[in-house]
């Protein structure tokens, strides 16, 4: 945290420098350019006036009124700008060495032109006056002279002559006419010399005197005229404004490398800055990705790598109108326990496996997810119904009646399929799930609102209903399905079996009202009706009859009670009483059963193991139970005449009977060719529709 | 009335500011060392002593006298509109009216003092010190007293004298002073004295024609140069109220103006003037009087 405000106050304390740096190099910029405009402004105003001294200097010159105190406005307008200059500092830094140098030079150019001007204005005014006075004196020769002076003529003439050679030197500013004037000088002077008149000799002198003056001045005027136009003080002042321009441009050059500088600076800091910002953003990315992985771990499962229900929840919303095919493992409880769970565990990883490969090619947008237990879940955007059910038989083919080989051992699994692509899409494939594992025959259910749980409990209540309705009304009575001796042919036993009469026309299997009875825990009160109108039968008929118990039913001492009083009191039919009891990994309390097996044995009832085969029986158990006969599960007969499979577990059960000196029956014997397997195979008894269905009332 | 303006626009005369900026502290204050004749080395002489303020600014002697009765070389300009000459004294050896002010107070002819003598004085009187103090936040310094000198020297601007409020436009001259300024420019007077102050803006020679006679203690450009044709050139002097500051020339030799413009015309000209003439020409310079100095007026 101190090492991010450290980096903070110095990203700061750099940007104010910055910020500084670039405050400074806008004033110092602006400084320099009003420094360096003030100097040029002052040199140009120089050159002006220069410009305008000369002019005024042709002005006096020329024009015979002039007012001398605009030239001298002039000289002290330029002193006052070579001042300013002398004393400018930026002037006079090394910035413009060579201009500053070079402008003295202008300055003593320009005391030299400033004496020159001075001397003119003195040469000018003389000049001036005698070329004005020359033609006024000219004028004077006739008033002074008579018309009969004998020289009168000449005079006019060399004043003429004199007028017009001033004239011409003055306007060509040409010195040359010079030696004419000095000839009529002489010429004049013989004149005068040679008058006697005081007063035309005074007119003559004064004239000659002035010539003198035009004579002796005009070369010096000539000289300061030529010098004031071709002053070399233009060309330094002009020479200073170009090297100052270049001193300009020079030091415009080291601000624009400077600036460069600045530039570079900048883009630096900038690349500093988008190499922190890339930095951190890589630093973001790991976060995330720790984060992902994190999220992921939370929401996969360890064990499959699937998604687990957590990822389900989040990831369903994903999916427009999503569709779930549910599945689980039959009896997986039992792989586990005889396996162990590291089998277990295998095989699941195993299905995970098959179910990436199988399905992530055909259907890549399918989702996985192991919601629990062995219970694997394909989620899906639902097409169609026939989409889904293509799905689920994918499925089945997938795992049902596959071998999964694990550290040598080879296991056998089906598995059952729940679909649903309603709301509450985990319950409801949860539900048809189970009423698939329910109904046995089908592998596979797909979840319709009839399945529904409300339905289902008004179909319950319903059911229960009916069920204490007929308790009541004697609805509820056996029907016989006979037992034959395979080898005799011969009926040897019949199997009661419970129906609920609703009307005459209707008659319900226990499929309809077991489920009912038992949640409503008055199955074994079914179960004593049955047994007392089976003793009943019994004792009409003297044929033997089996009856089904389920090891629930008697967990009660209360239940037992029950079936025991009713053996007593038909203690002369009892002897023909075989129990059915369902092999079932239900049975929690084994020392119940036995006893229960011990108590009705006392009346010479016989106990028989149905479904045999199903479950994962514990034949040490059984053998404690003193089984009389083992009624073999109809799902492994119903297939025998071509299930190598069943064929073999058949035989098993058959020698393990053998051995045991027990009696075996084939259930759902149901074509010639399975009753000919199960008599080939060697079981001695067999039932079944193709034997005979269950019948309101025995055969004979 | 266009037209007028117009034609006047040409002249080479120009009319004296009708206000000059000045720093009215500084210009008391310089008024006062103006008249204050301890500045000289005897106590006898100040500014004032050959400016007087009744004779335009001027020495109404023929050249100045100055401590212990010490006679000078040339007849003093009169101080008023010097501000407008473009150098001071004779000779134009001075660039400024504060360059001037420090010639006369070191001249041994003149006022024959030194700086730390005056800062002395200066120093030791409670009210200088305290006018100082409030002028230039100081106490006394020598560069000071010039610089208010100076300010109270360019106080002394005489403005709307009659020919000013011709040149404006406010007034007419009559016919002899027409005629006269028609003279002067017919004569080339108006070469060498024109401008401002009609005058005080170039170097002439006195004698250009006919030569005047030349004294080696003539205050002229010579003594400057050491040029031979610069002997007996000066600066042109003002022409503005000249009524006033009889007598003249640099040498005060001509003592009315009858006698200057003779001199003048014979000199530079090289002929002499009628009395007409004279007399159209006086007419005209007496127009260039005007009034005196406000500065003055005030106290």
């Amino acid at each position: 945290m101190k090492r991010l405000y450290l980096k903070i106050l110095a990203v700061f304390m750099a940007a104010i420098l910055g910020m500084g740096l670039l405050y400074y190099q806008q004033i110092f910029l602006k400084k320099k350019f009003q420094n360096e405009t003030r100097i040029e402004n002052e040199l140009q105003s120089i050159q002006r006036d220069l410009i305008s001294l000369q002019y005024l200097a042709l002005q006096a010159s020329y024009f015979l009124y002039f007012n001398n105190d605009s030239i001298d406005e002039k000289i002290k307008s330029i002193k006052r700008s070579i001042n300013k200059l002398k004393y400018d500092k930026t002037f006079q830094s090394s910035d413009f060495f060579i201009s500053a140098k070079k402008f003295k030079v202008f300055e003593q150019q320009f005391k030299i032109l400033n004496k020159t001007v001075i001397e003119f204005l003195t040469l000018n005014a003389s000049i001036k006056n005698s070329t004005v006075y020359l033609p006024t004196l000219g004028l004077k020769v006739f008033e002074t002279f008579d018309v009969s002076d004998a020289n009168k003529h000449e005079i006019n003439q060399l004043f003429a002559k004199i007028n017009a050679r001033v004239f011409l030197t003055k306007s060509a500013l040409d010195s040359s006419f010079i030696e004419e004037l000095k000839d009529y000088q002489e010429r004049l002077e013989k004149i005068e010399s040679s008058l006697a008149n005081r007063k035309q000799k005074q007119l003559l002198q004064t004239a000659l005197r002035h010539l003198n003056i035009f004579i002796d001045y005009f070369p010096y005027f000539q000289k300061d005229m030529h010098d004031i136009i071709n002053s070399s003080a233009f060309d330094a002042l002009f020479r200073t404004i170009k090297l100052f321009k270049g001193e300009i441009a020079k030091n415009h050059e080291s601000i624009n490398t400077f600036s460069q500088l600045f530039l570079l600076l900048y883009l630096i800091s900038i690349l500093f800055v988008l190499y922190f910002i890339f930095h951190s953003e890589k630093e973001n990315i790991k976060l995330r990705e720790m984060q992902e992985a994190l999220k992921r771990s939370l929401v996969t499962d360890a064990l499959t790598g699937l998604g687990n229900r957590e990822l389900y929840n989040s990831e369903r919303h994903t999916f427009k109108h999503p569709a779930m095919v549910l599945f689980n493992i039959d009896k997986f409880k039992h792989v586990n326990e005889f396996y162990g769970g590291e089998i277990g565990d295998a095989i699941l990883k195993q299905i995970a496996e098959r179910l990436k490969n199988n399905f992530s090619e055909k259907f890549p947008e399918a989702k996985f997810y192991r919601l629990g237990g062995d219970d694997f879940a394909i989620v899906f955007e639902f097409v169609s119904m026939t989409h889904l059910e293509e799905i689920i038989q994918i499925v089945l083919e997938l795992f049902n009646n596959q071998t999964f080989i694990t550290k040598g051992i080879s296991v056998d699994i089906t598995v059952s399929a729940g679909a649903s692509h309603a709301n509450k899409l985990f319950e409801t494939a949860d539900m048809a799930l189970k009423h698939a594992k329910q109904s046995k025959r089908e592998r596979y259910a797909i979840y319709n609102p009839k399945l529904d749980a409300s339905e289902k409990i008004a179909k319950n209540i319903n059911e229960l209903k009916q069920l204490n309705q007929a308790i009541e009304n004697d609805g509820i009575v056996p029907y016989f399905q006979p037992i034959f001796d395979l080898e005799t042919n011969k009926i040897v036993k019949y199997e009661s079996l419970a129906r609920l009469v609703v009307s005459e026309k209707e008659v319900l299997s226990p499929f309809f009202f077991l489920q009912a009875a038992k949640e409503a825990k008055i199955s074994s009160v079914i179960t004593s009706i049955i047994l007392e109108k089976t003793l009943k039968k019994a004792q009409e008929s003297g044929e033997s009859f089996s009856v089904n118990i389920s090891p629930d039913e008697i967990e009660k001492p209360d239940d037992i009670f029950v079936i025991l009083s009713m053996l007593s009191r038909y203690k002369d039919v009892s002897n023909l009483i075989t129990f059915e009891i369902l092999e079932s990994e239900e049975i929690e309390d084994y020392d119940v059963l036995l006893d229960f097996v011990k108590e009705v044995k006392k009346f010479g009832c016989k106990i028989a193991i149905d479904d045999f085969g199903s479950g994962y029986s514990n034949f040490e158990k059984l053998l404690k139970m003193e089984v009389d006969l083992l009624k073999i599960d109809g799902t492994l007969i119903k297939d025998i005449d071509h299930d190598k499979h069943a064929e073999m577990v058949v035989r098993t059960i058959r020698d393990f009977a053998k051995s045991a000196n027990i009696n075996t029956v084939a259930e759902y014997v149901h074509s010639k060719e399975v009753l000919e397997k199960v008599k080939s195979l060697g079981i001695e008894m067999g039932q079944g529709f193709y034997l005979g269905k269950p019948m309101p009332d025995i055969i004979k | 009335m266009c037209i007028g303006t117009v034609g006047l626009a040409h002249e080479p005369i120009k009319p004296i500011p009708q206000f000059v900026e000045y720093d009215k502290e500084k210009a008391e204050l310089g008024k006062l060392l103006f008249v204050d004749p301890r500045l000289s080395s005897d106590g006898s002489v100040a500014c004032v002593s050959c400016h007087s303020f009744e004779h335009g600014g001027a020495d109404p002697r023929p050249v100045s006298i100055g401590v212990r009765g010490l006679k000078g070389s040339a007849n003093a300009p009169t101080v008023y509109n010097s501000y407008f000459n473009f150098r001071q004294f004779w000779n134009g050896r001075a660039k400024d009216l504060k360059d001037q002010a420090n010639g006369p107070i070191h001249n041994p002819v003149e006022m024959d003092m030194v700086a730390e003598k005056i800062e002395k004085y200066l120093k030791e009187n409670e009210y200088y010190r305290s006018l100082f103090k409030k002028v230039y936040n100081s106490e006394p310094k020598y560069d000071y007293v010039l610089e208010a000198i100076a300010e109270f020297e360019k106080a002394l601007y005489t403005p709307n004298c009659k020919f000013d409020r011709f040149l404006r436009n406010e007034a007419k001259l009559s016919a002899e002073e027409a005629k006269g300024y028609r003279l002067f420019k017919m004569y080339g007077c108006i070469t060498c004295h024109n401008g401002v102050n009609v005058g005080g803006n170039s170097f002439q020679k006195f004698g250009l024609i006919i030569s005047y006679k030349w004294k080696s203690d003539f205050p002229d450009r010579y003594a400057i140069t050491k040029r031979p044709e610069d002997k007996n050139v000066y600066k042109v002097p003002t022409l503005r109220n000249i009524e006033l500051t009889s007598p003249y020339l640099h040498d005060g030799s001509a003592s009315t103006l009858q006698e200057v413009l003779k001199r003048m015309s014979y000199h530079n000209l090289g002929f002499d003037l009628n009395q007409d003439e004279i007399s159209a020409l006086i007419a005209f310079l007496k127009t260039l009087t005007g009034e005196s100095p406000k500065i003055l007026q005030q106290k």
